[in-house]
Parts: structure tokens; sequence; C-alpha cells
């Protein structure tokens, strides 16, 4: 059985602003498992920035308790700093202006990390070789562009080797390519270093690219536990077929008998079919098309995180 | 205790080296604040004339040191207000203070060695002026009167590190709080004895303006250096400033924590 890394229970906060109060948890229970990279999902209020900064010991809880590597968050924040590391939503500001990117990572790593100077060197040339950051070392960080400065943020965090690390939206300012390759080196490096790894995120694709488990939050509470693919089965198809025309009732009733296919919707000038053994389907709707001497386009699209995401959210208000 | 004291020289020398290293890259800006604190003590040379005519309440035996102290104190020791409070400012507004936060290094101490590296910075800034009070007060000084004036200077650092604690909390506290730094500054200046010898004014007025941190100390580093008069026997000056030391201290650490306190309800994010 793989080992628990973080513990939560009964976890819950309340805010109060000019004498309105929200609760942004909601009884959360969750456990960690070490080693992983658990996905934070949800819509914009859902809770998980407040998540975060609670196990990051930013803020402090109304009631619940958090047990790391067997040591008391709530009560022995120290000595649980030294082992985490954060990375917030500021990142764009979130450093010295003047200091070029690799004074920043020597600053930040020496003043506040118990480390060597000549290890952190090492390990500042190995991460931005691999994240193709090299060339911008030199920069600034007032003249790097806000990708960049997110990236950097990143690499602070992950410079020293924490054991248990947060990434509030990590790749949120990095365009299409830098991204990719941000994700990819990820989750090498964490499954390498072993660093337990809590990211938070509103790209579907990032979660089911480099998370093991995905919790969905929405309104403070959990709504979902499990692996991306547990998750899209939430949904009771695994593909969509779309064919560019309308079916008639008839065809449609035939389709209806095939067991593969779980759901079929009409649109304005399409026809979409839900399948959860795509290739049988296929196949049967192929010869059914050809007796009524029918060729539609046809278009096949796999049930996505997002599709998942969706109907969840639908569901939960 | 030894961890800690390591970890207290390595965020020093960090933030040493941070300082320098800038210092470096922007050197015409360090050669306009050697300028700026000429100017500041020629400034005020051109008030010799005034302190002459006080010169026996003064009670000093070289007026132009007199002078140059408070000149490259006053700046000096404000500027330990503000780095406190204008460091606490920036981590708020740059979100550098979330990642501070979750690091072990203690706020206060980071803060504070912080600060106490800017004014090590400024020292070599101020150091002509100290030089030329000095040799203008070369017959008169001892080893020992130095060493207590030295003391002296670090114990007014440290209360004035307290002033801008209370400042950096009030900032977490209320958010904007430029207002209190002007009159805190106003206070400093006009009250510390730096720039209007204290001596010149009603003793009511000196009593009072013992209540800031400065002022005590810079009365004794003056009386070690060039033999000025106190208010009081020197051992009540040092009592005082002693205590207030570690009253303002005592303070600044409770508003702080409290200040800490309550961003870990709310969250920095709505400080």
């Amino acid at each position: 059985m793989e080992n628990v890394a973080v513990r939560i229970r009964n976890l819950s906060k309340t805010y109060t602003n000019g004498g309105k109060t929200t609760k942004a948890l909601k009884n959360i229970n969750l456990d960690i498992k070490e080693g992983e990279i658990l996905g934070v999902l949800g819509p914009n209020g859902a809770g998980k920035t407040t998540l975060i900064n609670i196990l990051a010991t930013l803020l402090i809880p109304d009631k619940g308790t958090i047990n790391a590597f067997g040591i008391d968050v709530l009560k022995e924040a120290n000595k649980f700093r030294e082992i985490i590391g954060y990375a917030g939503q500021d990142s764009e500001k979130s450093a010295y202006y003047r200091l070029t990117a690799f004074e920043t990572l020597i600053y930040f790593a020496y003043t506040f990390r118990d480390v060597k100077k000549g290890d952190i060197e090492r390990e500042i040339k190995y991460i931005s070789k691999k994240i193709g950051f090299s060339r911008k070392l030199n920069s600034e960080f007032s003249t790097l562009s806000g990708g960049e400065k997110q990236a950097l943020i990143i690499m602070r965090v992950l410079v020293h080797k924490p054991r248990l690390c947060f990434l509030d939206e990590p790749s949120k300012s990095l365009d299409p390519v830098t991204a990719k390759k941000f994700r990819a080196f990820l989750k090498d490096f964490v499954r390498k270093e072993k660093i337990t790894t809590i990211v938070t995120t509103h790209n579907m694709s990032e979660a089911e690219e480099i998370c093991d488990r995905i919790v969905l939050i929405n309104k403070g509470k959990i709504k979902f536990i499990g692996t991306p693919l547990e998750f899209k089965n939430i949904m009771n198809y695994t593909d969509k077929i779309t064919l560019d025309t309308r079916l008639n009732k008839l065809l449609i009733a035939k389709l209806k008998k095939i067991p593969s296919i779980v759901k079929i919707k009409k649109t304005t000038k399409s026809t979409v079919i839900y399948t959860n053994k795509v290739n049988l389907s296929l196949l049967a709707l192929t010869s059914i098309l050809k007796n009524e001497k029918l060729e539609p386009k046809m278009t096949v699209k796999s049930a996505t995180v997002e599709d998942a995401f969706v109907k969840v959210m639908g569901n939960g208000k | 205790m030894a961890n800690k004291i390591k970890e207290m020289f390595k965020v020093f020398k960090m933030a040493l080296w941070m300082n320098v290293t800038l210092l470096r890259r922007y050197n015409s800006n360090f050669i306009f604040w050697v300028i700026y604190a000429a100017a500041n003590a020629i400034l005020m040379l051109l008030f010799i004339p005034l302190y002459s005519a006080s010169i026996s309440s003064i009670g000093t035996k070289s007026i132009i040191s007199f002078i140059l102290i408070g000149a490259a104190m006053l700046p000096l020791l404000q500027e330990t207000v503000s780095s406190v409070s204008g460091e606490a400012s920036f981590q708020m507004w740059s979100g550098i203070i979330n990642y501070s936060f979750t690091t072990p290094v203690s706020r206060y101490i980071y803060f504070s060695l912080n600060s106490m590296s800017e004014v090590i910075i400024s020292l070599v800034i101020y150091s002509p002026i100290y030089l030329i009070a000095i040799i203008f007060a070369f017959n008169y000084l001892t080893p020992l009167g130095l060493l207590l004036s030295v003391i002296c200077f670090i114990i007014g650092f440290l209360g004035m590190l307290q002033l801008g604690f209370m400042l950096g909390a009030a900032m977490l506290l209320f958010r904007r709080v430029e207002a209190l730094d002007s009159i805190i500054n106003l206070v400093i200046t006009f009250l510390s004895g730096a720039f209007i010898p204290l001596q010149v004014l009603p003793s009511s007025v000196n009593y009072a303006a013992l209540f800031v941190p400065l002022t005590s100390s810079l009365y004794l580093v003056r009386y070690y250096l060039v033999g000025s008069s106190l208010i009081a026997p020197p051992y009540l000056m040092w009592a005082i400033t002693i205590g207030e030391l570690i009253v303002f201290a005592l303070i600044a650490r409770f508003i702080f924590k409290a200040a800490e306190k309550k961003a870990e309800k709310i969250g920095f994010n709505y400080i």
C-alpha cells in the first residue's frame, strides 16, 4: 500500500468580509499519497487556493487537522516549512526586480533554505537547460516576459528539492510550447526526486497529462477524488462519434439497439453518438449506414477530463 | 541556538550580497548617495553660527563634530525605520511575502537583518562624514569614549528598528500608512536632537523628546565623542536608552505577531 504523505481531516475555512461570511472550505477530508502529483480542479472561487494556502501554512483553518510526513502542520508550522516549497499566483511580481534570474534563484534558495551554494548552482543549470531557460539566466527579473517570470518562480520552488511542493496554477502564463516542455519536465523531475506535488489548475489537459490523481472542488466541497481515467469514467461514454447529418427516427431506433451505444443526440445539422466501445460501434454504424446508402462524414473524439468537469460542475449547480 | 545564529548570519550575508550586487550594478546611484550625504553635511555646517550662539548650553568641545554626527546619524537611522516598513510594503505588493511566509526563516529576523545590511551600506556612504567628525574630535576622544559611542549608536539603530517594525506591522494591519511614516519622520527630525540641538530647547521638550528611541542614544553618542551636555546623569541616560529599547522591542514584537496572525486568518492576498 502506498504511504500517505498528507492526511487532511475535517478542514473548514470561513472568510468574513464586511459582515458577509463565505464558507471557502467545508469539512474537507483528503489523503495525499507520497510522491504523487495531485491536481486540484474547480471553477473560480471553488476553494482551491484556500486549500493550497492552508496546506502551505499561509492561512489558518477554522477547524480540522493536517498531518504531513508525521508533522502536525497547524501546531508545528515552522518544522513543516523546512520541507515544503510554494509558488503562488503572484509570479509576475514575486521577486526583486533588479536581480537577474540566476541571482534571484541563488538569493531565495540560499537565504530561505538549508542548501549548499554549489548544489543550487548545479540544479539551476540543470533545470534551466531542461525547460529552455538557460539563455535567460542573466536577464534581470523586470525584463523577463510573463511566462519567463512564471517559469522562474517555479524553478525557485524546485531547485531546493522540497519533499512537498505546492504550485498554484503553474503554467497559467506559459505559451503552449513552453507549457508542454514544462509539464514534461515537471512530471519527470518530481518523479525522480520523489517530490509530492499539489497543483491547482484550470487547464484540464494539464491535469490529464501530469496528475496521478485529481480532486475536484466546488463551493468548498470535494466532488470527486480519483485518477484522470476514473474521472473521465464519470461520463458513461469513452468517445463521441459525430455525423454531419441528422439521422431519421427509424435509423436512430436501429442504432439505439447497438449495446455499445449509450446515447444519441441530434443537433440542428448533425447527430452525435456516444459510445463506450468505439470500434464495435463504428463497425455496426458503418454497416447500418451502408445498408441505407448513406455516406455522412464521421469524426471521432475521445471523452476528455474537460467533458467530465463540465458534467460534474453542471450537476453541482 | 547555534543553528539559529548560523541562519541569522546566512540571512544577513545574503541581504548584504544582494545590496552590494545592486550597488555595483547601479554604481551611479551610489555616487548620487555620496553626493547627497556630503550635501547634507555641508548644509548642516551652514548652521555653525546658530549653534555657536548656544555653545554654552550644548557644552560641546567641537561644534563641527557635534553637527556632523547629527547630520550623519539622522538620515541613516531614518532609513532603518523606512527599510523595514518599505520591505514589508514591497513584499505585500509583490507577493514575495507569501513565499517568505512558507519558509522556516522568521520574518522578524529577515526584516531586521535586511535592514541592518542596508544600514551597513549607508555607513559606507556616510563614513567620510563620521571620519571628519572624529578628526575634529580627535583631541578629546578616548578609546573608551569611541567604544561607548559605537555601542550607543548600535542601541539607537536597534531602537529605530523597533519603530520600523511597528510601522511595518501597521502596514500589514491597515494596508496604507504612508502618513504615519511621515509623522514618525517629522518627530524624529525635530525631536531626536540631530537637526536642532535639544540643549537649546526648554527642558520639558527635552523630556518629551526622550520618548523618541533615537534621542537618548544620540545624546550619549555626542557625549562620548565630543563631551556635549546631557539632560540627566549618564547612568540615567543609559537606563532610559536600554529601557526604551526593551519596551519598544516588546511592543514591536507584539504588534508584528498580531499582524502576522491577522494575515494568517484572512490571507495576505486580502490585506
